[in-house]
C-alpha cells in the first residue's frame, strides 16, 4: 500500500495548478476562457437565430426591446498526464518507490479535483498506464495500476511522452533522468499551451557511494562495465560530475519555463509533496 | 623434430588448469550502479572499452597458455631432425714411449677427452688402443660423453696402423661416417693427429746379461746402452744385486750409437739384479733392466770309465778348480749317480747330459781319418784351434739330423753335439787331442755348456716374488705366447708376468728402438673444432615464455 488514508485525505486538499492552463474537453471545476454552460455569468451578445431561447435574458429585452442572450463561462477540467519512470536505474536506493508515491499523489489530487488523468509507466518503452480517468473513484484503480506496473529496461523519456493530441494540459514526469536525451524529450513532450513538470528523483547514496577501492562498475541499464579505482579523489570527481549534471538539468528546465523539483528518494512523502506546493510549484493548496 | 625428454610434453596437460585458473581467477568486485555517466567523467582515463577488455582477456589467456606451451616444449628438449653425424675413432697410442716425461700421455688423454666432450650429440665415438695388439676399449658412445677409463701406456709397441685398420673394419661404423683421430708420438695415416709430443733426449738400457761361471762368486754383467737422443749422452748405470753394488759409466755416447759396458758384482747368493740408469732422461720405462742371477754353484762331474780314469781327463778336470763339486770323481759303469755332467769314457752313455768318448759300437773303425773341418763358432769349441788335430783310429759317428757336427773328417763326423750332450768318435789315447792346448779348454767348455741347469730359487723384484718353478706365465716382448722355461731377464723386451688374470711388467729392457727413440714429433693435424652448436631450442622457448609472460604482465595484469 503506497498511501495510507490520512495521506489521501491530505492530498484531497491540494489543487493541481498549472502555470498555463488549458481547458479540457470535458467540464470540470476549472474556469475556461471559452463560453460554456456553467452558472458563472460571463457576457451578453445579440441573439441570433438558432440560439436557445432559454438563454435569452428577458429582462434586458423588456428594458431595451432587443433580444440578448446571456453567456456563461464554460467550466473545463485539467487533463493531467503523469509519467513515472520505472526503468532499471530507478530500482536503486528507493527512487522507484518515491517516484511512484509522487506520481500517485499528483494523479490522485487530479482525480479528486475532478480533472482528467492519464498516466503511463515507462522504461525503455511504455509499459503500463491508463487514459482519461475521472473522478475520485478511479483513484484506487490508478494506485493499483501504479503498483502493478512492471519495472526494468533502459530509461527513454521519449516513451513517457503522451500520444500526440492526448493532452493540452499538464505533463508531470517523475524520473531520475538518466536518459541522455532527457532535455530534448522534455522539450518535445511539452503540450501545446501546456507545460511539463520535471520531478527529479535522486538518492543520497548516489552522492556517497558505499564502495571504495578497485571495482568494476556495471551500468544497470546498458550492462557497460568500467574498472574504477574508487579512491577519494575519484569519488570526489564523480560527485562533482553528478551534481553538475543535475544542476544542468535544472538550469535547462528553468530556461525552458518548466517547473523542476528535485526530490530525495528517502524524503518523507509529505515533504516531497510539500516541495511541490511551494510557491511557483506545480501544486498549490487551494 | 624430436624430443630428448618427450615425457615433459605431458606438461601440455597443464594448459587446461591454466585456462580454468584464468576463468576463475579473482577479479575486481562488480558493483552495479544506476548510471555510469558521472563515473565515466570522473574516471575517464581508466575506462576500459568492452571490446578491448574482451580482446585483453582473451589475449591474457592466450599469452599464458602460449607461455605454458613454450615451457613444456622447452622442458621436452626439442631438437631438429638432423642427418647422422660422424663416427669418430679415437685412437690412443699406449706404447711405452707415450709415458715420456714431457707429458704426452696426459696431453693425449686430455685432448681426447675434450674432443669427445665437444662432439655434438649426433656424432659417436669409440676409443681404440694402439698397443702391441690393436683393440677397442668399450663400445660406441654418444658425442659429449667422457672417455672410458684408460690403461696406462706400458706396452712394448704401438700398432697405430693396425688399430686404424681395426677401426675401419668395425661393423658398427655407419657408411662414410668414419673419421679417425690419433693421439700418438708417431706419424700415422689418420685423418687427424694432434701434436702431443716433443723431441727429447733419451738413453736406453737396451740389454743386460748377467752370468756366473761355475763356482765363481762374481757375476759377470754385460750391459748394452743405446743413445736414442739427438745429443751425445753421458751417464752412469747403477747395478744392484742384493747387497752388492756396482756402477759403470759411459761418456759421450754418440746419438744413435750403442755401447757395451761390462762389469761384475760379487754376489754369491744371486738373486734379482737391477741395472738402472742414474741420470734421469725423457723416458723412465727404458732406464732399468732386470736379470735373475743364480747363486754360486759347483758342477758335479762324474767320469764313468771301465778302468782307471784317463790321466789327460783327470788333469783337465782338476784345472777347473772351484768350479767342480768336491764329490766329482770316477765311478764304475752301472754305478753312476745323477750329476751335472757325466763323462762316459769308452763305455756306452746311460744318462744325460753326457760327454761320450769312444763309445763302443758296431760301426767300422777307420784308420787315420783326416780332419776336414770343425765348428769353431760352436760353444763347445769356443776358443779352440784344432788345425793340428790328428786321429789314429776312430769309429766315425752317424750324421743324425738332430746332431751338430763339431769335427768332421773324410770318413765321417769325429765329434757331434746332440740334445743330450756331445760325443767323440775316438779315444783320447788314439789322438793327439789331449796333447793340444785346446783339450782343457774343450773340457771347460763342456762343463760350462753341458752341465744341467738346476731350478733357480725364487727371487724378489720389487714387491713381487718371482718363483722360477711353476705358477707363472712369462711373456716377452715380441712373443705371442708365454715363454717356456725359466725366466731369463736378459731377453730383449718387456717381460710380463701373468698369473690369475693379473699381468704386470717387471723386467724392462727395451729392444724396440722405436719406443725409446723419442724422435721429432710428427706434424700435427688437429681435428676440426666441433661445430659451434647454437643454443638449443629449449633456450629460445624458455626465453620466449619469459617474454610472453612479461608482455602479459605489462599489457594485462598491470592494468
Amino acid at each position: 500500500m503506497i498511501f495510507d488514508d490520512s495521506f489521501l485525505r491530505t492530498l484531497e486538499s491540494l489543487v493541481l495548478l498549472a502555470r498555463r492552463l488549458q481547458t479540457g474537453e470535458r467540464a470540470g471545476e476549472r474556469p475556461s476562457p471559452r463560453a460554456g454552460t456553467s452558472s458563472e455569468f460571463r457576457d451578453y451578445r445579440s441573439y441570433v437565430e438558432g440560439d436557445d431561447l432559454r438563454s435569452v435574458d428577458w429582462n434586458v429585452y423588456a428594458r431595451f426591446g432587443q433580444m440578448h442572450v446571456k453567456q456563461f463561462a464554460a467550466e473545463r477540467d485539467l487533463h493531467a498526464w503523469v509519467a513515472v519512470d520505472v526503468s532499471e536505474s530507478m530500482g536503486f536506493y528507493g527512487k522507484r518507490e518515491q517516484a511512484l508515491r509522487v506520481a500517485a499523489a499528483v494523479g490522485y489530487v487530479a482525480l479528486a479535483r475532478g480533472d482528467t488523468l492519464s498516466w503511463g509507466a515507462f522504461g525503455e518503452k511504455h509499459v503500463a498506464g491508463a487514459e482519461r480517468l475521472r473522478g475520485k473513484g478511479a483513484g484506487i484503480g490508478y494506485l493499483r495500476g501504479l503498483e502493478a506496473a512492471p519495472s526494468g529496461g533502459k530509461t527513454d523519456l521519449r516513451a513517457a511522452a503522451p500520444p500526440p493530441g492526448a493532452t493540452r494540459g499538464l505533463v508531470v514526469v517523475a524520473s531520475d533522468f538518466c536518459d541522455r536525451g532527457s532535455r530534448e524529450a522534455l522539450r518535445a513532450m511539452r503540450p501545446r499551451g501546456g507545460n511539463v513538470v520535471a520531478i527529479h528523483v535522486v538518492a543520497e547514496e548516489e552522492l556517497k557511494p558505499r564502495f571504495d577501492g578497485p571495482v568494476r562498475l556495471a551500468d544497470a541499464e546498458t550492462g557497460t562495465e568500467i574498472e574504477v579505482d574508487a579512491d577519494e579523489a575519484t569519488v570526489e570527481r564523480y560527485r562533482e560530475a553528478l551534481v553538475a549534471r543535475w544542476d544542468a538539468l535544472e538550469a535547462f528546465c528553468v530556461r525552458e519555463g518548466m517547473p523542476y523539483r528535485r526530490v530525495l528518494a528517502t524524503a518523507p512523502l509529505l515533504d516531497a509533496v510539500a516541495a511541490l506546493l511551494r510557491p511557483g510549484g506545480a501544486l498549490a493548496r487551494r | 623434430m624430436n624430443f630428448e625428454r618427450p615425457l615433459f610434453l605431458w606438461i601440455f596437460a597443464a594448459l587446461a588448469p591454466i585456462a580454468v585458473a584464468f576463468l576463475v581467477r579473482r577479479k575486481r568486485p562488480r558493483v552495479v550502479v544506476p548510471d555510469l555517466e558521472a563515473w565515466l567523467a570522473a574516471a575517464a582515463p581508466r575506462r576500459a572499452m568492452p571490446g578491448w577488455r574482451a580482446v585483453r582477456n582473451a589475449a591474457s589467456l592466450l599469452l599464458n597458455m602460449a607461455a605454458a606451451a613454450a615451457l613444456a616444449l622447452a622442458a621436452a628438449g626439442p631438437r631438429a631432425a638432423t642427418p647422422p653425424g660422424n663416427d669418430w675413432a679415437l685412437v690412443l697410442d699406449v706404447s711405452a714411449s707415450m709415458s715420456a716425461r714431457d707429458g704426452r700421455w696426459q696431453k693425449a688423454v686430455e685432448g681426447a677427452d675434450a674432443f669427445a666432450r665437444s662432439l655434438p650429440d649426433r656424432d659417436r665415438f669409440r676409443v681404440f688402443l694402439a698397443g702391441e695388439s690393436p683393440r677397442a676399449l668399450g663400445g660406441w658412445r654418444d658425442g659429449g660423453s667422457p672417455l672410458p677409463a684408460l690403461p696406462g701406456p706400458d706396452e712394448m709397441s704401438g700398432d697405430v696402423a693396425g688399430t686404424l685398420a681395426l677401426a675401419k673394419r668395425d661393423p658398427a661404423v655407419r657408411p662414410g661416417a668414419l673419421k679417425t683421430v690419433v693421439w700418438s708420438d708417431r706419424a700415422s695415416d689418420a685423418d687427424f693427429a694432434p701434436k702431443i709430443s716433443s723431441e727429447a733426449e733419451n738413453v736406453e738400457v737396451e740389454a743386460i746379461d748377467a752370468a756366473r761361471a761355475w763356482g765363481a762368486p762374481e757375476v759377470n754383467i754385460v750391459l748394452r746402452i743405446l743413445n736414442c737422443g739427438r745429443l751425445p749422452a753421458t751417464g752412469t748405470v747403477a747395478i744392484l744385486c742384493g747387497t752388492a753394488k756396482a756402477e759403470v759409466s759411459f761418456a759421450a755416447l754418440a746419438p744413435g750409437a750403442s755401447t757395451t759396458l761390462r762389469t761384475h758384482v760379487t754376489a754369491p747368493d744371486g738373486g734379482a739384479l737391477e741395472a738402472r740408469l742414474s741420470s734421469r732422461d725423457a723416458l723412465d720405462a727404458d732406464d732399468a733392466a732386470f736379470a735373475a742371477v743364480p747363486p754360486l754353484r759347483r758342477a758335479l762331474v762324474l767320469v764313468v770309465a771301465p778302468e782307471a780314469k784317463s790321466p789327460f781327463l783327470s788333469s783337465s778336470l782338476a784345472s777347473l778348480g772351484d768350479a767342480l763339486d768336491p764329490a766329482s770323481g770316477l765311478v764304475e759303469p752301472g754305478k753312476e749317480k745323477p750329476g751335472d755332467l757325466l763323462i762316459f769314457d769308452r763305455c756306452a752313455p746311460s744318462a744325460a747330459p753326457a760327454l761320450t768318448i769312444a763309445a763302443p759300437g758296431d760301426r767300422p773303425v777307420v784308420e787315420n781319418p783326416v780332419v776336414t773341418a770343425w765348428a769353431a763358432d760352436h760353444s763347445l769349441l769356443r776358443g779352440l784351434d784344432l788345425s793340428r788335430l790328428r786321429v789314429a783310429r776312430a769309429r766315425p759317428l752317424a750324421r743324425d739330423p738332430g746332431a751338430t757336427v763339431l769335427i768332421d773328417s773324410v770318413a765321417g763326423p769325429l765329434a757331434v753335439a746332440t740334445r743330450d750332450g756331445a760325443a767323440l768318435a775316438f779315444a783320447l789315447e788314439d789322438s793327439n787331442l789331449p796333447l793340444l792346448a785346446a783339450f782343457p779348454l774343450f773340457v771347460r767348455n763342456c762343463v760350462e755348456e753341458l752341465c744341467r741347469e738346476r731350478p733357480l730359487p725364487p727371487v724378489r723384484i720389487g714387491d713381487w716374488e718371482v718363483p722360477f718353478e711353476g705358477g707363472y706365465d712369462v711373456w716377452s716382448a715380441g712373443e705371442t705366447a708365454p715363454h717356456a722355461g725359466p725366466w731369463r731377464a736378459d731377453r730383449a723386451g718387456v717381460v710380463v708376468f701373468s698369473q690369475k688374470g693379473i699381468s704386470r711388467p717387471l723386467a724392462v729392457n727395451f729392444f724396440n728402438p722405436a719406443e725409446s727413440a723419442l724422435a721429432a714429433p710428427p706434424p700435427g693435424r688437429d681435428p676440426p673444432a666441433a661445430p659451434r652448436v647454437p643454443p638449443p631450442p629449449w633456450m629460445w622457448l624458455a626465453a620466449g615464455a619469459a617474454l610472453v609472460l612479461a608482455t602479459e604482465w605489462m599489457i594485462v595484469a598491470k592494468r
